[in-house]
């Protein structure tokens, strides 16, 4: 049969972290294909054995649709959260997730997705439903109140009007009416570019990840929702136009998430919803705008790696991801650089754009993506895990990187940025890495005998751990001092109103914030003892110890995890605190054998 | 570039096919990629890429 193709010249433009409207459709196709397979797949593992779920009926009319309106068919097929639901229901059936649902439920979401595409077709046609919460669903469309009394309800049209049970489908669907709840749309246009998604705060699969999905938002959110894709929408296309081409052309479905934290916009992208970005509402234009250029990225490359494969998926080995708290895959890593390549590209533009103050914020956001992205490329490109063609992808991002190595960042966000990724890097060593106790016990033995260091490296794990996401309130607090300078020195100056706004915040880190790198040092150590199972302060010591004495080969800063360890095994043998600077002294001799 | 630079992708290309021939079709026609999507299916699920702004 015939295969799906890529022409060199969109494989180039996409390792470049770019990629035209055409390169997306390609992409696209891939993804039509991929849900075919999945629904193939899905009916001839279910068809016969869960007859409840009537996949037979709603087969029929998905056939008699593409008889009559086949784009009407790969529209539907197109729909995000279809995605979603192929993948789950093919998970479903082999038995590799549960639900909350009766699995007929589950899997007879294929006639609300087959009514959908006969609406669209302007099809005459009956079928049944799954009702779930009292409500039947039509994907992309909307959501009708019709009793939690029935199990299934009847979709039926005679081409032109529509009801679901009782209740009719108004001409305009995204538009509210008895029983209905249409499904909100964005609308946006500069110049002549346009675009439309929806936002879809109701399809029963759009949360699979469980991200918390905002329940049905309120005309007042929805308003501001419309608001800031307006504006973001000016941005992409006025500044980056490129993204926002390739925007136009993949993107279908916003997914609103309740926010996490009134600071944080959290957002995300399942590789089964190609066209569908999950994301709190931003607090600001340039968020949502840095926001969808970042996701989209992810979009892409997903779609890329169902086409052709750019690493092997044997690879077990895991990786420091400078943008993450736990440890990668290699497709993970992969993921992570290519999304914040173009995150590097929009603050290289977009600081040229901002005024003086926003600008240092923009500097920094540049110089601190730039470094980290180079890093993880030359770690990936390194890697034994990747594909001929992964390595000509790799390739194309490290050209599209190097000429920005030349632009120039002012000291102070340079400084910051470096600042932030030894932040993150000692956070992560101090988390993820677990020395081998038996080495720990013989340093904290020679340690309280006063003997030499007896060992030269100490064998250490990379634990494996589920995503938890660490906020970092020192970081915060430090990136305010150079975003908004003012409301740094308010809240410097007012520990009730810092708590208030930053409780995970601790006198360490407002000393360390202020660059009163000494404080931060007692302060931090009095948080050590304080709580023997602490990792922030250990972090915060050795960032302290670094900027007071320049000392970047302490133990603190090289194996942190070590001392760490070290430092509370002597507690409990001799059951007393131990100098933790002298011990990082002592310790400083070390070689580390793994992560960043 | 040369068109021998263009990528062959071992994903069958079913844009233009029928339903009803799809349902007919097994595993030799689909090939790899239907093994793929099966391995895919019995995984663990990739959690989904994340990204946390600090604006």
């Amino acid at each position: 049969m015939r295969t799906h193709h890529l022409s060199a010249r969109h494989f180039a433009e996409l390792a470049g972290g770019r990629g035209d409207a055409n390169a997306v459709a390609t992409l696209s196709r891939g993804q039509h294909s991929i849900r075919l397979l999945r629904l193939h797949a899905m009916l001839n593992e279910a068809g016969a054995t869960h007859p409840h779920a009537r996949l037979e009926a709603s087969f029929s009319l998905l056939s008699a649709v593409q008889e009559h309106a086949p784009a009407a068919l790969n529209d539907t097929l197109a729909e995000p959260h279809v995605g979603a639901w192929l993948a789950h229901s093919l998970r479903r059936t082999r038995g590799s997730v549960g639900g909350g649902e009766p699995i007929w439920k589950d899997l007879g979401h294929l006639a609300s997705i087959a009514a959908t595409a006969a609406i669209r077709a302007g099809l005459e046609f009956e079928v049944a439903v799954p009702v779930r919460a009292g409500t039947a669903v039509l994907p992309g469309y909307g959501r009708a109140t019709v009793g939690a009394e029935f199990d299934w309800v009847p979709v039926s049209g005679d081409g032109k009007t529509f009801t679901v049970a009782d209740v009719t489908v108004p001409e305009e669907p995204d538009q509210d009416a008895p029983g209905w709840e249409g499904l909100h749309v964005l609308r946006a246009r500069c110049g002549e570019l346009s675009i439309q998604v929806g936002l879809d705060d109701l399809d029963p699969f759009r949360d699979l990840h469980q991200l918390s999905a905002a329940k049905r938002i309120d005309p007042p959110t929805l308003r501001l929702w419309q608001q800031r894709f307006t504006e973001c929408w000016d941005v992409l296309v006025t500044h980056h136009r490129g993204y926002a081409e390739a925007i136009s052309a993949g993107l279908i479905t916003l997914v609103p998430l309740a926010a996490q934290r009134s600071t944080r916009g959290v957002s995300a992208t399942s590789m089964d919803t190609f066209g569908a970005i999950s994301l709190s509402l931003p607090g600001d234009t340039l968020a949502m705008t840095v926001t969808l250029i970042h996701e989209f990225q992810h979009a892409k490359l997903g779609a890329l790696m169902d086409l052709i494969a750019l690493h092997e998926q044997t690879d077990t080995t895991r990786y420091y991801a400078p943008w993450r708290d736990d440890p990668r895959p290699l497709g993970g890593l992969l993921h992570g650089a290519y999304a914040f390549l173009a995150v590097v590209d929009f603050w290289r533009i977009q600081r040229n754009l901002l005024d003086a103050q926003q600008a240092r914020f923009a500097h920094f956001e540049f110089a601190r993506w730039r470094e980290r992205v180079s890093r993880v490329v030359d770690v990936v490109a390194t890697s034994d895990g990747l594909t001929a063609t992964g390595q000509r992808f790799v390739g194309g991002m490290r050209a599209a990187l190097t000429p920005w190595w030349d632009e120039w960042v002012p000291g102070e966000s340079a400084e910051l940025a470096r600042n932030a990724a030894e932040n993150h890097r000692i956070g992560w060593r101090l988390r993820n890495l677990r020395p081998q106790p038996e080495s720990v016990r013989r340093l904290a033995d020679a340690w309280l005998t006063n003997e030499p260091l007896p060992v030269d490296d100490v064998p250490t794990e990379i634990l494996a751990r589920d995503r938890n996401l660490v906020p970092n309130a020192r970081l915060d607090l430090l990136c305010l001092r150079i975003t908004d300078p003012d409301r740094f020195q308010r809240l410097c100056g007012d520990p009730r109103l810092l708590a208030d706004e930053m409780p995970e915040i601790t006198p360490g880190d407002v000393a360390y914030a202020q660059a009163h790198y000494a404080d931060a040092t007692v302060a931090y150590r009095k948080e050590i003892t304080a709580n023997l199972g602490s990792i922030e302060p250990w972090a915060g010591l050795a960032l302290s110890r670094q900027d007071t004495h320049g000392e970047p080969r302490s133990g603190l800063v090289t194996c942190p995890e070590v001392v760490r360890a070290v430092h509370r095994q002597a507690y409990e043998v001799a059951g007393s605190w131990h100098d933790p600077e002298k011990l990082a002294e002592w310790l400083a001799g070390l070689r580390p054998t793994v992560g960043p | 570039m040369a068109a021998s630079d263009d990528l062959s992708s071992p994903l069958v290309d079913l844009t233009d096919v029928h339903l009803a021939d799809l349902r007919a079709m097994d595993e030799t026609a689909l090939g790899s990629a239907l093994r793929r999507i099966l391995e895919e299916a019995d995984r663990p699920q990739e959690v989904v890429a994340g990204f946390q702004s600090a604006l």
